[in-house]
């Protein structure tokens, strides 16, 4: 079974044009789906649905077959999904391994190693980090949260080329070893084609590449 | 990470924010803490000048009920006779068993010649007129000249209940005729009706009056003529069988501000009040605790001034914080914690900051209370005028010997010019309990903006 559904989801910031209309799909675990589409077209608010940040006007997304308004939004947010940020979103005031625990059901350090940062750099001022750096910190911290869904929102926008690859596969490797669902909110075709799924988001609707 | 780690290592990380916030809360509670001790100092001070000036309650015979007295022909004209119930020393007793009542004085009266020695001499009327006026006392440390500073024992001692033949007389009058402690003196009474002993005198104390101003006066009514005796001493001289407070007894309070309350439970006792009038007399505590008064309702204004600027900065500086951590809550709440712990941790922050500003405003209240009290002083005094106690303006000043009528002395007074302040732990209490709601309340008023924050908005503002 799919451990999300979206079923004829509706949603609309102003009730007068549809970002999204009617959209239905199902997403797995031990997978990786990349969303593409143009700036404006409603990606930041699928993947703000699918995250309980909010609800859809009509329609509805089920986690694990319940639907989320059921399980609580905030629950959600806490237990079934994690997210990163184009920005990664790490707080500043917090070494790497504070940053990580802050969602800590798992040990910290293992987390901060396997995606690719060193003892010394896991205590440092997460500020004193280079943009790449970052973005592990912020992985490393939807995995330590150990929620089977992690959504990211352009999670490569502020990275160059080759960083971003390698921040794609440690995603990668998320969705295909430890098992997530990984979504992926992107501009780019090339990192798109890493995933195993790819949707276009056109006129509030999904299509299938 | 719970919520206490995570406030623990902003303060410890965010220095700046952390030193300002201290120095904003020691200021505000060492305010608020020296405009406590100052309080409770002026109230302590209040207590014992209440204590000091005193007030008093007179019972006295009803002079308006004309049932009560009887009108007869005698040898010099119309003499007045008492016909109602005396007081007696049951009824005293009954009176000082109330709580609050501390002592009393029962005032006689009689009139004498000088025997052996001679009065100041005043405006003479004629032949005889050269005597004068005496009150017998139980307690003359609570007679009304001295509870008034108008008379000032300079030397010897006061009158006491169980005193013999006792007498105090005024410095003039010694001067006069020589006479020190220990020397008796012998009077007569000069009622003319009826045949009265000569009595010895033992001098115990003199007093010191200044002269009254006004030039007319007789021999009788110049105070300094005052001689002041005991009970025993009035009965041999007026040759009567019992004690007559012919000029009714004075009840000292111990606190004036229970006056009130004391005179309704005396009214209450079982006293023939056909005969027995009652009057409360608290004005010389109403004179003197003006300056205490205003004093205290300064510091109230200043603390409660104290209390609302400290939070208006408070709630200013915390909500311009907050609104810079914005970025910070949309992390917290998109991981899933709630926005109730997000304000539990910001009041956690500034509550380890104000444990320690408390904790230390203890010292720099007790450095600067006492200079801060001193300035708030001269300011009250300053602008504070010099008590004054209205006189009955019917003469009944010059005649009255039980010092009824006698203006209070206020250069002899003593007028409370400055405080003894002392910071004491409990009012650190205070600043604790206080102050901890305080900063519950202006961290959540704060936090306004983070209560508001909804969550659809964190994605799309972030990034
Ligand atoms: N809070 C909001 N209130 C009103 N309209 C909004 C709000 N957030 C987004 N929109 C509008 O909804 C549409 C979809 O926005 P969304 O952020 O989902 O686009 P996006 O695909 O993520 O774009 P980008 O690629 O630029 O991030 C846009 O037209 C946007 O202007
Ligand atoms: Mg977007």
């Amino acid at each position: 079974m799919s451990i999300m559904e979206i079923q004829k989801v509706r949603y609309s910031y102003d009730n007068k044009r549809n970002v999204l209309n009617g959209i239905s799909t199902a997403l797995d675990e031990g997978k990786m789906y990349a969303i593409l589409g143009q700036s404006g077209c409603g990606k930041t608010t699928l993947l703000s649905l699918l995250g309980g940040l909010d609800s859809p006007l009509d329609g509805q997304i089920l986690y694990d077959g319940q639907d989320i308004e059921k399980i609580g939004l905030a629950n959600h947010r806490k237990k079934n999904v994690a997210f990163i940020f184009q920005s990664y979103n790490l707080i500043d005031y917090l070494t790497p391994k504070e940053n990580v625990a802050l969602t800590a059901k798992l040990s910290p350090q293992p987390i901060l190693e396997r995606v690719g940062l060193t003892e010394e750099e896991s205590k440092r001022n997460v500020l004193k980090l280079s943009g790449g750096q970052q973005q592990r910190v912020a992985i490393a911290r939807a995995l330590a949260s150990d929620a089977k869904v992690i959504l990211a929102d352009e999670p490569t926008g502020n990275l160059d080329e080759d960083t971003a690859t390698e921040i794609i596969s440690i995603l990668k490797e998320c969705a295909h070893q430890m098992k997530k669902c990984v979504v992926i909110v992107t501009h780019s075709n090339e990192l798109a084609k890493q995933a195993d799924t790819v949707f276009c988001l056109k006129k509030g609707r999904l299509q299938q590449l | 990470m719970s919520t206490w780690k995570r406030a623990f290592l902003y303060v410890i990380r965010k220095k700046v924010k952390t030193v300002l916030l201290f120095c904003v809360l020691l200021a505000m509670s060492t305010f608020i803490l020296t405009g406590l001790s100052i309080y409770k100092a002026t109230d302590d001070s209040a207590l014992s000048l209440r204590r000091s000036v005193g007030g008093s309650i007179r019972l006295e015979l009803d002079e308006s009920n004309g049932a009560n007295w009887q009108y007869q022909q005698a040898a010099g004209g119309m003499m007045v006779e008492y016909v109602g119930t005396p007081i007696t020393d049951k009824d005293i007793q009954k009176i000082m068993s109330i709580d609050g009542v501390k002592a009393y004085n029962g005032i006689g009266d009689g009139s004498v010649y000088a025997k052996d020695f001679d009065f100041i001499s005043g405006f003479s009327f004629g032949e005889g007129s050269d005597y004068s006026r005496l009150p017998s006392v139980t307690n003359s440390e609570y007679f009304n000249f001295f509870t008034r500073k108008a008379f000032q024992l300079i030397e010897g001692r006061h009158i006491k209940e169980d005193d013999d033949h006792a007498v105090l007389i005024s410095s003039a009058v010694a001067e006069k005729n020589n006479l020190k402690l220990g020397d008796t003196i012998t009077v007569q009474c000069c009622y003319d009706s009826g045949d009265y002993p000569d009595v010895k005198l033992t001098v115990v104390g003199i007093y010191e009056y200044k002269e009254d101003t006004d030039s007319f006066q007789t021999t009788s009514t110049d105070k300094r003529n005052r001689l002041i005796i005991d009970h025993k001493a009035m009965q041999e001289i007026m040759q009567r069988d019992e004690i007559q407070y012919d000029n009714g007894i004075d009840f000292y309070v111990d606190d004036p501000r229970e006056i009130d309350r004391i005179a309704k439970e005396i009214k209450n006792l079982d006293l023939d009040w056909n005969c027995f009038s009652l009057t409360v007399d608290n004005s010389a505590y109403e004179a003197v605790a003006a300056s205490l008064t205003s004093m205290q309702s300064l510091i109230v204004w200043l603390i409660v001034g104290c209390i609302v600027v400290s939070v208006c900065i408070l709630i200013l500086i915390l909500s311009m914080w907050i609104k810079q951590r914005r970025y910070e809550t949309g992390i917290l709440l998109s991981i899933g914690i709630t926005k109730s712990k997000i304000v539990f941790q910001y009041i956690v922050e500034v509550l380890l900051i104000a444990v320690v500003a408390f904790g230390l405003s203890y010292f720099t209240s007790s450095l600067i209370s006492q200079g801060v009290s001193d300035l708030i002083f001269n300011q009250v005094a300053e602008s504070q005028p010099i008590p004054e106690i209205e006189l009955p303006d019917d003469g009944s000043e010059y005649l009255d010997i039980t010092g009824q009528y006698i203006p209070y002395d206020t250069s002899n007074m003593e007028m409370v010019e400055s405080v003894e302040v002392k910071v004491i732990p409990n009012h650190l209490l205070y600043i604790y309990v206080f102050g901890v709601f305080l900063v519950v309340l202006s961290v959540s008023a704060a936090s306004i903006t983070v209560i508001q924050m909804k969550p659809k908005k964190i994605l799309s503002q972030m990034d």
